[in-house]
């Protein structure tokens, strides 16, 4: 008996540390786990932003063809700039200035180089400083979506001619032009200052930054007064009571209700009932308003829950309604704001 | 002339504020011996013109374009319009309003220019009318707040419950969204099963709803099933919850148990990071990195899998509950007494046996609720399954084929121009129904799960 039990505190038995090395074990695994999942989590986000970074950071840049080029004035009227043949002008361009001794029967192929946008590059160039036909100036023209892809090294040259976007001559054209200084690759300002178009090379993101911005606008003017009104009665006002009960179950399923089906509400509501123009900011911020309403009324209520200095002037603020909303959002203002 | 209307609103604010603010100060300077203070007689009279007129000029605005509608589509000669389906008439309204903006296409006939005459003309009238009730309104309530400025007038009672008012009106909104969501939806949802039979929707195994909208078009012959879209919505939840809860989990109790200080510090946010990025990139990074990767690696192994597999959408999917889940678990472990710890410790338990045999089994409930509201999130969620999961919907559990979700379907289904008397267009409000209840209810239970637990221990 008396043995039995100390041979059971014996912590060097074999058993015993057996069973000590068990535990540590398991101490080990879960602890290795945990960071396992952490960096499985790390791994997926350094994945994401690595390959948005290595797939997208080319689009900042586009591939301009730099020449200097005479402003034919046989191919436009001085008088009327805007109905000149800057088709042909582009065309010229490059045949003439650039590719000297190129074949030229190929010259349509040639034209290619240049982006289709680049003729009214050069149109509002002249149209907006009429003085240089007949000069020789520096020009800026983007280039085309394949040669700019070629340029950024998004185009494999080992693919077989038959499957790839240009031609070995093509290419080798181009080479040239790039052998030659002609070819600059500057910060893609079109990005920012073009709306959609149908040529890769020239399309920008104007249009829809505009329109996000005014759905962001109304969807901010609309809900963040409401939602902090709301928020502020709840917190300090609302009795509790079935009705303030109810406000506030339905606020936290609001928050987790599914972000299509307030596009449905939005659908219905503004669209079908009220008829609304379809494809219209007002509308669409409208219903973001909706849909952020309950996540603002929560993140207030929880940024001034809170407060001690309103229970230090208590005596005051139950005395005065108007001290309490002043009191309740001066002493929060940043949280909610985020 | 909206802009005229808010021109006017404001002065008027400004005015009611100025003039009784100056009416109050005169009475004081005069030996009244006023109830409140002057600032309060003239923020009374400020939101007594602001309230009810901006009112105005929003319910205005709201409704001039339907009423200007009914006005002209009224006008129109009735022998043109009889027989002609809602779609029809609404080319029609299309064309006399391209009419009244000045844009003519070939020679319209003369009871259409007519109409766009009239359209110009009420428009026209309609924003002067809004202006001039504009100024009406302003005046009358100026008028109104002026006439109330006394000695005894409570103004700041008076102020506060304006202001009370608005507030309560504020959270009532919350109420009126979900009154709306389930009245539109319902509506709906009601006009779509007077087309399609009820039980045909509810336990059909086959969706088609590319159905043609005109009588020559060619299309599917329609069929509303909804269970392979809920068995592919299901599908792609499950794969992301096998990814996120054993993630979440785990680093959850690293992070609560193990980590120090400093290491949470930096590990939180960073997981944090994985929550704010917005879905349309996952999207993107699921369609684009995860499916090719997916299906290169299938390839090698001679697996067929699809370029639009329910594992890449599921996933992404998955790494984005991530700090979902753990950021709940974390919670929850952290809501546990201390007591219940220490006197695990106390006893020799080692960090490892405190996490799995005490904290744990207390914190159930708590991580429950949490990867519910995760299952919630993953059944609605809408980008992301849009960009990497499939059209076509197939009854099949097989991760590696293309499935497709309930929010893909409402999205295709609603995009472009549609009108509300086909069942196609209505069956994305059947769907968005089913959707809403379903993370109705397990929203509710979470909620409840959660709000229970924590009456345990506060």
């Amino acid at each position: 008996m008396t043995d039995s039990t100390a041979a059971r505190h014996d912590w060097a038995s074999p058993e015993f540390s057996a069973h000590l090395r068990k535990r540590k074990r398991s101490e080990f695994m879960l602890k290795s786990l945990g960071i396992g999942a952490i960096s499985i989590a790390f791994g997926a986000l350094a994945l994401l932003i690595g390959s948005l970074v290595s797939t997208g950071y080319p689009a900042f840049t586009q591939t301009h063809l730099v020449v200097e080029a005479e402003i034919d004035r046989d191919l436009m009227d001085p008088e009327n700039p805007r109905d000149g043949n800057f088709r042909q002008l582009a065309r010229d361009i490059v045949t003439n200035r650039v590719v000297l001794g190129a074949d030229t029967d190929n010259t349509d192929r040639l034209t290619d180089i240049l982006s289709n946008r680049a003729q009214f590059t050069l149109r509002d160039m002249v149209e907006a400083n009429p003085d240089l036909i007949g000069e020789t100036v520096e020009v800026r023209l983007p280039v085309a979506d394949n040669y700019d892809q070629l340029h950024k090294g998004m185009l494999d040259r080992d693919t077989p001619e038959e499957i790839r976007r240009l031609s070995d001559r093509e290419i080798e054209i181009f080479d040239q032009l790039v052998e030659g200084g002609f070819v600059a690759k500057p910060f893609n300002w079109a990005l920012f200052a073009n709306a959609d178009s149908r040529f890769p090379e020239v399309a920008g993101l104007k249009g829809a930054i505009i329109g996000s911005a005014y759905a962001l606008l109304v969807c901010f003017l609309l809900s963040f007064p409401v939602g902090i009104g709301a928020a502020i009665y709840l917190e300090e006002f609302a009795p509790k009571n079935r009705i303030s009960d109810l406000i506030e179950i339905n606020i936290n399923n609001l928050a987790a209700v599914p972000s299509v089906v307030f596009g449905l509400l939005g659908l219905a509501v503004f669209i079908g009932w009220f008829g609304m123009p379809r494809s219209v900011p007002f509308v669409g911020g409208m219903t973001l308003a909706l849909m952020t309403l309950p996540t603002i009324i929560i993140a207030t209520r929880a940024a001034i829950s809170p407060s001690r200095p309103r229970s230090a002037k208590q005596p005051l603020a139950s005395a005065r309604p108007s001290s309490r909303w002043c009191l309740a959002m001066s002493c929060r203002w940043p949280c909610p704001a985020s | 002339m909206t802009l005229v209307a808010f021109l006017i609103l404001f002065t008027a604010v400004l005015i009611g504020y100025l003039l009784n603010l100056r009416a109050a100060r005169a009475l004081r300077d005069g030996g009244a011996r006023m109830h409140s203070l002057d600032g309060f007689h003239g923020g009374y009279a400020a939101l007594m013109v602001l309230v009810p007129t901006f009112g105005l000029i929003i319910f205005w605005l709201l409704f001039q374009g339907s009423a200007i509608e009914f006005l002209v589509k009224r006008s129109l000669p009735a022998d043109q319009l009889e027989g002609k389906g809602v779609g029809e008439v609404q080319l029609i309204m299309a064309e006399i309003r391209s009419i009244a903006g000045g844009r003519v296409f070939g020679t319209p006939d003369q009871w259409k220019l007519d109409g766009a005459d009239l359209l110009v003309t009420l428009r026209a009238s309609s924003a002067w009318l809004m202006v001039a009730a504009t100024a009406a309104l302003a005046a009358f309530m100026l008028y109104v707040a002026r006439s109330r400025v006394a000695a005894d007038f409570r103004a700041r009672q008076g102020l506060e419950s304006i202001v009370h008012r608005l507030m309560v009106s504020c959270a009532v909104v919350a109420i009126f969204v979900t009154i709306g969501i389930v009245a539109s939806l319902s509506f709906e949802t009601f006009r779509f099963f007077q087309m399609v039979p009820f039980w045909d929707f509810v336990l059909g195994t086959s969706w088609e709803p590319q159905i043609p909208i005109r009588e020559e078009q060619i299309a599917a012959a329609g069929a509303f099933g909804m269970l392979p879209v809920f068995l592919g919505t299901l599908v792609i939840a499950t794969v992301a919850m096998l990814i996120a809860t054993p993630i979440g989990l785990l680093s959850a109790i690293y992070l609560h148990e193990f980590a120090n200080t400093r290491v949470r510090a930096v590990v939180k946010p960073v997981l944090e990071i994985l929550a704010g990025v917005p879905t349309v990139v996952y999207g993107f990074f699921a369609i684009l990195v995860i499916a090719p990767a997916l299906r290169s690696f299938g390839a090698d192994f001679g697996i067929p899998i699809a370029s639009n597999t329910a594992l890449a959408a599921g996933g992404v999917m998955g790494i984005m509950l991530i700090p979902f889940i753990s950021s709940f678990a974390d919670d929850a472990l952290g809501a546990v007494p201390r007591s219940l710890r220490d006197g695990s410790l106390a006893v020799g338990a080692t960090s490892a046996e405190t996490v799995a045999k005490v904290l744990f089994p207390a914190a159930i409930p708590g991580i429950v609720g949490g990867i519910l509201l995760a299952v919630s999130r993953a059944i609605g969620e809408t980008m992301i399954v849009v960009m990497a999961a499939g059209l076509i919907a197939k009854m099949t559990i097989n991760p590696l084929d293309s499935v497709t979700t309930v929010t893909v379907q409402i999205v295709t289904l609603l995009i472009g121009d549609t009108a509300f008397d086909n069942p196609k267009t209505l069956s994305a409000f059947a769907l968005g129904m089913v959707l809403f209840l379903i993370t109705l209810m397990i929203n509710v239970a979470a909620l409840r799960i959660v709000r229970k637990y924590r009456e345990i221990y506060d």
